[in-house]
């Protein structure tokens, strides 16, 4: 999922005006978009872990004048983070116990969901409509139109129920893709009804929505490759530059460049390229495993891009992937890393 | 009550007007031999049964307790301060420990069934400072709730139990956010959906060996300290359900058939496992491993719940064959498949000598799977490695993938550094999609069709170092006896063998389109051996591999087993309708298929368990049903 925009303009303002620039001006698209925020990471540091074992400082962590700051408890499997577009105080976890609210900047928590609702995967907020919460489970996908007080299943259009990813468009209220086992489906209603738009029968990992090209998004995937949409993600083409065996975990788009996309997954390495996919960089080299786990673009930093190599730790390149520096999470295995509203400590 | 009191009284005149002739009944020690001969079944008075439980239970708190040195307050677990509690004895050493202890629980589920335990024994003996330490290492520390049917269990049973003893407690009180009474009431809702999940769809981790301890202890603690007495009639209906299902699949006291779950060691030594440790706790039916286990441990400081006679009987007595069925589920699919909890159809047919047991293929639980196995009685179980099987080694990330929702890469080798056998092609547990079963009584058709792009496309078969005489027949059979069961298996494919650092052989063959044919007798029912092997060589069989695994045999006892490995099987021309089968179905157990009502038999005696009324009925049949 997720979220990156300036919060001042309603999304589907912003949505609106963005599209309208597009068309008449398209280089203002790849303006930078300003904004202060702070670097979250989901993290578990499982090594020899197995359920009853002990966990060391795993959970939610944030960066905080270059050191990190764990917030909350202990958890092993948080596998998601969401914040409600309004309200920075309000986290949302995607969390093995379920959903992990809190309401206060992460001081206190309440697992807002119940036993139905386990080993869930991905959550996203739509930006505009802040109350409804998206929730991806193993089982199935279950909405709240609470801020997560109660949940109701969604599979009206679906098959197969296992989804782990999801993405609400920051500029239309109630339009929801996510990745199923068996493919890419959107929600124009809010959840109400699903329909596949894309990559049949293949199993989707993450998806990502461009935050300066609304119309861009982007499908990760298990053994089929990566795929792209042009147009609000209506309709799907697999982008030939990245293998169709690949097993791909993780995905991010430049916020400042829509152009500018990064992949990787089980001994990848990192793809990367520049011009939307026409062609790709494969890094290898000097990293110190080739599973990535984890991308994220910095926002307020257009040069860095940052990743985690699962077991090892998370890395920033200021030089397009030429050199990384450790950013001190040794034996890290990231779910997740967030670029979210700053949030006074 | 009234009645259910006359009822017993007269079970106990009964049971003491059959058992007066015999010798007085005493708990079997660690150390002596099986008591009893296989063909004759003396049941226990009823006092002296009650009196031996008690007996055997405290010798396994005793044997925590004296682990404990009150000097020393770095070292002891919680079952020691368990022990402590229970006993009351050394209580301030308990105190201080516990809180040691508690600095930095870890554990999860695994935690939270002692430290609830703990906090029970301890309401009146406990000094505040350390119930206090407890009660805020549920505020502090959040367990992960798990991804296994027994950890949701526990979870909730004492996270049920937690609540009921701090009722009143806000959110913050609690790692879950919740209050109390919230707590409470989700851990109530998910007690029922698994117990109604239980009774109509059969247990996902199914007869596992290690893991009935994780069934029996919470449902002891709920029964125990549950106060509302709905919840604990509950709780005792599922525990005798859960026992009466671990009873009829007892042979001698090990853990017969196929199970969801095994391990390493007890796979190729029923014996030596969780199984045991309740086996003997609950019937004195074998030797307990030699701790007495963790888990009937925290049984016996917990519920005690002794097991009512009808459910001994049916787990001691094996003077006559029988057959018993079953429909089970496996764990919950979450992809992969449209049907999440496909039904796993489970034969067992147990004798004086032997057991025969499997289901009808495919995965149950992927990673500990047993299958099928044949296990023969041993005089003593502790140095024997009385069983037989064969599997197709799995170590796959798609398998996986079916019930874990990590993601593919690196799986195997995740699931290998917990599970360490999972990634070796030489294991001995696992279930595949690949292997379906047929059985009829104390005959056995398994075929295997492995697709050429897997891993591993041998099968392993476990040949016990115990089998005496093993002969490789120039017909194809393979003659072995164990203990007093003669076995004549015919491989439907060439195989070689390897050696194993203990227990015995491994046969391997690398066929991917394979098979075997297993007959079982009973040493009594022929001459010698010899008689036996002719008498197999003798019976019609016919097998093919290609253009897949198919064997027609007319077995020993006079059936005709058709299989094909893409068909339904067929017996004497009638195929196989595993749509009628019910829940539990054999002399002993009975009950339908989504059916609230469990019915055992013994003799003359019966036992309805009903969920719907959440009530036990007692009767005497006359004339005394047939077994």
């Amino acid at each position: 999922m997720k979220m990156n925009r300036k919060a001042s303009l309603s999304r589907e303002r912003l949505y609106h005006i963005t599209c309208f620039f597009l068309i008449a001006f398209p280089l203002i698209g790849e303006e930078p978009i300003l904004s202060e925020k702070t670097l979250f990471a989901t993290v578990a540091i499982t090594q020899g872990y197995t359920v009853g074992g002990e966990y060391r400082q795993s959970g939610l962590f944030r960066l905080q004048d270059g050191s990190w700051e764990h917030l909350g408890f202990k958890h092993p499997r948080i596998e998601a983070i969401a914040v409600h577009p309004k309200d920075p105080e309000v986290i949302y976890l995607a969390a093995g116990n379920g959903v992990l609210r809190s309401r206060d900047g992460g001081v206190s928590w309440r697992i807002v969901t119940d036993w139905r609702q386990t080993l869930t995967k991905d959550i996203a907020v739509d930006p505009n409509a802040p109350e409804d919460v998206y929730l991806a489970t193993p089982h199935g996908l279950w909405i709240s139109r609470n801020r997560g007080d109660t949940w109701n299943y969604s599979n009206n259009g679906i098959q197969r129920p296992y989804v782990m990813a999801l993405g609400v468009d920051w500029g239309r209220k109630g339009h929801v893709l996510a990745g199923f086992e068996q493919g890419i489906f959107r929600s124009e209603n809010g959840g109400l009804s699903w329909k596949q738009v894309g990559a049949p029968g293949i199993q989707v990992t993450r998806i990502r929505q461009s935050a300066s090209h609304p119309q861009l998004w982007l499908a990760a995937t298990q053994e089929g490759g990566l795929f792209v949409s042009q147009d609000g993600g209506s309709t799907w083409q697999r982008n030939p530059g990245v293998p169709e065996t690949a097993l791909l975990y993780c995905l991010a788009i430049d916020p400042n460049n829509p152009d500018r996309w990064a992949t990787g997954g089980y001994q990848t390495g990192l793809w990367l390229t520049h011009d939307a996919g026409k062609t790709w960089k494969q890094i290898t080299q000097p990293l110190e495993s080739l599973t990535v786990k984890e991308v994220v673009f910095n926002p307020d930093d257009p040069q860095a891009i940052l990743i985690n190599l699962p077991g090892k730790d998370i890395y920033r390149s200021r030089d397009d992937g030429k050199s990384w520096a450790s950013l001190q999470m040794p034996g890290a295995s990231v779910w997740e890393m967030e670029y979210l509203p700053t949030i006074d400590p | 009550m009234k009645k259910s009191f006359l009822l017993l009284l007269g079970f106990l005149g009964l049971t003491a007007a059959f058992g007066s002739d015999v010798a007085p009944y005493s708990g079997l020690q660690p150390d002596s031999p099986t008591p009893e001969a296989p063909a004759i079944y003396h049941p226990p008075l009823e006092a002296d049964r009650q009196r031996a439980f008690f007996e055997r239970a405290d010798r396994v708190v005793s044997y925590r307790l004296e682990q404990i040195d009150p000097e020393d307050t770095e070292s002891g677990n919680f079952g020691a301060v368990a022990a402590a509690l229970y006993t009351r004895q050394h209580l301030e050493w308990a105190n201080a420990r516990l809180i040691q202890l508690l600095e930095a629980p870890r554990g999860d589920m695994f935690w939270m069934f002692p430290a609830t335990a703990i906090a029970y024994l301890g309401r009146d003996t406990l000094p505040e400072e350390g119930r206090q330490a407890l009660r805020d290492a549920w505020r502090t520390y959040m367990p992960f709730r798990g991804d296994t049917e027994n950890h949701l269990l526990m979870y909730y049973v004492t996270l049920y139990l937690m609540n009921q003893l701090y009722p009143d407690d806000p959110g913050d009180q609690w790692f879950t956010g919740k209050s109390s009474e919230e707590n409470r009431a989700e851990a109530e809702e998910y007690l029922l959906h698994w117990m109604d999940l239980t009774l109509t769809r059969g247990q996902g981790e199914f007869d596992a060996t290690h893991y009935i301890g994780v069934y029996l202890m919470p449902l002891g603690y709920l029964y125990t300290w549950s106060e509302d007495p709905e919840m604990r009639k509950r709780a005792r209906l599922m525990l005798e359900y859960i026992m009466a299902d671990f009873a009829v699949e007892l042979h001698h006291g090990l853990f017969a058939g196929s199970h969801s779950r095994t391990d390493e060691r007890q796979v190729i030594q029923p014996w030596n496992g969780v199984s045991s440790d309740f086996s003997w706790l609950l019937f004195d039916a074998t030797y307990p491993t030699p701790s007495y286990g963790w888990y009937a441990f925290w049984y016996s400081v917990s519920s005690r719940f002794y097991p009512p006679e009808i459910i001994h009987h049916i787990a001691r007595d094996r003077t006559q064959p029988y057959l018993h069925r079953e429909t089970k589920r496996p764990r919950a699919f979450i992809r992969y498949t449209d049907e999440s909890t496909p039904p796993t159809y489970k034969t067992t047919y147990l004798t004086p000598e032997y057991a025969l047991g499997s289901h009808q293929g495919g995965v149950a639980h992927g990673i500990q799977h047993h299958s099928w196995d044949l296990m023969w009685r041993a005089e003593d179980p502790r140095k024997a490695y009385n069983t037989f099987f064969t599997l197709h080694p799995v170590a796959d990330a798609q398998t996986l993938q079916m019930y874990f929702p990590e993601q593919k890469g690196g799986l195997v080798e995740g699931i290998a550094r917990q599970k360490k056998s999972y990634n070796s092609p030489d294991k001995f547990i696992g279930g595949s999609v690949h292997e379906k079963m047929f059985q009829n009584l104390d005959t056995l058709i398994v075929l295997y069709q492995i697709p050429e792009d897997l891993r591993f496309q041998h099968i392993n078969g476990f040949f016990s170092q115990d089998l005496d005489p093993l002969i490789e027949h120039e017909s194809g059979w393979i003659f072995a006896r164990g203990g007093n069961a003669y076995i004549a298996f015919f491989p439907l494919a060439p195989y070689h063998w390897k050696s194993l650092e203990k227990g015995g052989k491994r046969l391997v063959s690398t066929a991917t389109n394979n098979g075997a044919v297993l007959q079982v007798a009973d040493v009594s029912e022929f001459p010698n051996f010899q008689a036996f092997q002719e008498t197999i060589l003798n019976l019609h069989l016919e097998t093919s591999t290609y253009p897949e695994p198919t064997v027609l045999f007319e077995s020993l006892r006079g059936n005709l087993l058709y299989f094909q490995y893409s068909q339904i099987p067929s017996l004497n021309g009638i195929p196989v309708d595993y749509s009628n089968w019910k829940q539990f179905d054999g002399p002993f157990l009975q009950a339908e298929r989504a059916s609230s009502q469990l019915r055992l038999r013994y003799k003359n005696q019966e036992r309805i368990l009903d969920f719907a009324t959440l009530s036990i009925t007692d009767k005497l049949l006359d004339p005394p049903h047939s077994q």
